[in-house]
């Protein structure tokens, strides 16, 4: 028995080497963030996906489990989201927007300690009323920048009412600001038109059809 | 007078002048449907080849046990579709049947159907991103199971490659042949005369060794073409491709399915017709994976849409120093991403608008 225990730890030594060696083969002493930006009318939509590598996922477990009893709470993985976005600005032509949380989703905590696993925060912002013409939205996220990387894109608007004309990013792409365009709400689509102009044509055919005097009527009623 | 003359048409006239109108609008929709329909031959091509490709899974589940057979096939419509990863097991626990749990004849089958599914270059890039996964296997272990064998760590290596079916191998219907590891992620989705290989993920790590006293460099060519393209740019044109900021890491890897980000750099359109020539071949390392008779409609679908298409760079323009792009077009989502230094590779292959076969199963 007692030799046998110096050979059981000598297979968990060399396990354990060989997952952080497999392990070192994707990012390991640096969180991704991901972050990309809806502009839509009416809101912006963020999405921010954290991605901690296993050598700096104690710092960001650490973040959100504080009382340190090895699972997250739901106590605790709001409090996370709320310290989150409070590190991450968002403004809409130079002014300071709301960032309301929505739906999250959190990794099992041992897979974010093995640098496997991700946090996905998602949240949105109302815009004040907006006239058409150029606007700009500013993000700038300052979570853990001593152990980040990041990436931030603009998503293309789902609405044809918005277009983004411009990105500009920070060098680590920490900030950036989208330039876009709000456009008039024309109401009526050219499809919707034509689908209204061939129903039109079809019920004025149907009628003229059943009513063989309608063209008579119509000529009564000329001066 | 005129309201008069307008409304003296007879009831025939008038359902002559609509007749006539919808006509006008139906046969302009067909010719404006011409100009994307494929030709007959070239359909009938297409269709032999889904059905080369369908034999080929057919042999391959005949020579499966039941357990085997229940292993390998998923519903079309289920979660199977979009899991893929290109991490090694058990970070990500892959489903399917796994090539080391196959027999010699079993893993022969596998291999003529990747042949039969992909283009000859494209099964000589999976060849050379499994093996490389294989020396680094050797030089960095790896040799954990992904099933809670020794140790539980990283799987990785030729044997920890898995092969699913996303539907039934069919001739009609739509369905998907997913083969991915570590580093590889093939999603391939037929229905009928119609393929689509988007989402795919090559990748390689390492991404130069040695394998038989010759260099191989699963990516090179990519890598390659991209600083051959970027240093055929003039000033201005570097000015726009080139973005001053860092990116670390693929934006629309796995998990990104259905996000259509905001294209940055150089518009192809601004392009010789040298350079865009450079930029398709490019795309062909990726788009030219999925057997020829499917990559050439592809490919003139993105020279179609070359206009609206742009490539950005990021990083240093010496061909040895890591640095990465990103073509993106209207159908078309490409990016290479290093991990951090030159052997280390991730790249992403989307169509936003065709992924898994997305048109397919709306015919």
């Amino acid at each position: 028995m007692r030799a046998g225990k110096p050979a059981v730890v000598l297979l968990a030594v060399t396990a354990a080497v060989g997952a952080s060696r497999g392990v070192s083969a994707h990012r390991l002493d640096e969180c991704l963030q991901a972050a990309r930006i809806a502009i839509e009318p009416g809101h912006v939509a963020l999405e921010v996906d954290l991605t901690p590598g296993m050598a700096v996922a104690d710092t960001i477990v650490s973040d959100i489990d504080r009382d340190r009893d090895g699972s997250l709470s739901d106590d605790e993985k709001q409090a996370y989201v709320r310290r989150v976005f409070a590190t991450i600005d968002l403004e809409n032509d130079g002014r300071s927007l709301d960032v309301t949380p929505g739906v999250t989703s959190f990794a099992e905590i041992d897979s974010l300690r093995r640098g496997e696993g991700m946090v996905r925060l998602r949240a949105v912002a109302t815009l004040p009323k907006q006239s058409t013409g150029a606007h700009h939205v500013v993000f700038r996220n300052r979570y853990r920048p001593e152990v980040s990387v990041y990436l931030a894109n603009a998503l293309v608007p789902e609405s044809d009412r918005v277009a983004v004309t411009a990105q500009a990013h920070e060098a680590q792409q920490r900030d950036l600001t989208i330039d876009y365009v709000v456009h008039a709400n024309h109401g009526i689509s050219l499809p919707t038109w034509l689908a209204g102009i061939i129903g039109a044509m079809g019920t004025l055919t149907a009628l003229l059809v059943r009513r063989p005097n309608a063209s008579l009527l119509l000529r009564n009623v000329t001066p | 007078m005129r309201f008069t003359m307008a409304v003296m048409h007879s009831p025939t006239q008038v359902v002559a002048i609509a007749c006539a109108g919808l006509l006008v609008i139906v046969g302009a929709t067909g010719l404006a449907q011409r100009g994307t329909a494929q030709s007959a031959p070239a359909a009938k091509a297409q269709a032999d080849t889904t059905a080369r490709i369908v034999a080929s899974a057919q042999t391959l589940v005949a020579t499966l046990d039941a357990a085997g057979r229940s292993r390998v096939q998923f519903p079309f419509e289920g979660a199977q579709k979009t899991r893929w990863s290109n991490l090694p097991g058990p970070m990500f626990q892959r489903q399917g049947v796994r090539m080391g749990d196959l027999t010699a004849a079993q893993r022969a089958a596998v291999t003529n159907l990747l042949t039969v599914a992909l283009s000859r270059d494209g099964y000589q890039k999976v060849v050379e991103i499994m093996r490389g996964d294989d020396v680094l296997k050797k030089t960095q272990g790896g040799g954990g199971r992904g099933r809670g064998g020794f140790g539980g760590g990283p799987a990785f290596g030729e044997d920890e490659y898995y092969l699913a079916f996303v539907g039934t191998p069919s001739t009609t219907e739509p369905w998907m042949l997913q083969f991915g590891g570590h580093h590889l992620a093939i999603n391939l989705t037929m229905a009928g005369s119609q393929a689509t290989m988007t989402p795919s993920l090559p990748a390689a790590q390492p991404a130069t060794y040695t394998f038989e006293g010759r260099t191989v460099r699963p990516l090179g060519k990519e890598n390659d073409k991209a600083f051959a393209l970027v240093n055929a740019l003039n000033a201005t044109q570097r000015s726009e491709a080139i973005l001053p900021y860092r990116v670390s890491d693929l934006v629309l890897g796995p998990g990104q399915d259905g996000r259509t980000i905001q294209p940055e750099g150089l518009r192809a359109s601004s392009l010789s017709p040298e350079q865009q020539a450079k930029l398709l071949d490019i795309v062909r390392e990726w788009a030219g994976m999925m057997n020829d008779t499917f990559a050439e409609p592809r490919l003139n679908d993105i020279r179609a849409k070359l206009p609206d298409t742009y490539f950005a760079w990021s990083g240093p323009l010496t061909n040895g120093s890591a640095a990465y792009f990103r073509i993106q077009g209207p159908t078309l989502v490409i990016e290479y991403a290093p991990q951090g230094g030159v052997d280390h590779i991730h790249t992403i292959y989307r169509d936003p608008t065709n992924d898994y076969g997305a048109q397919f199963a709306r015919r």
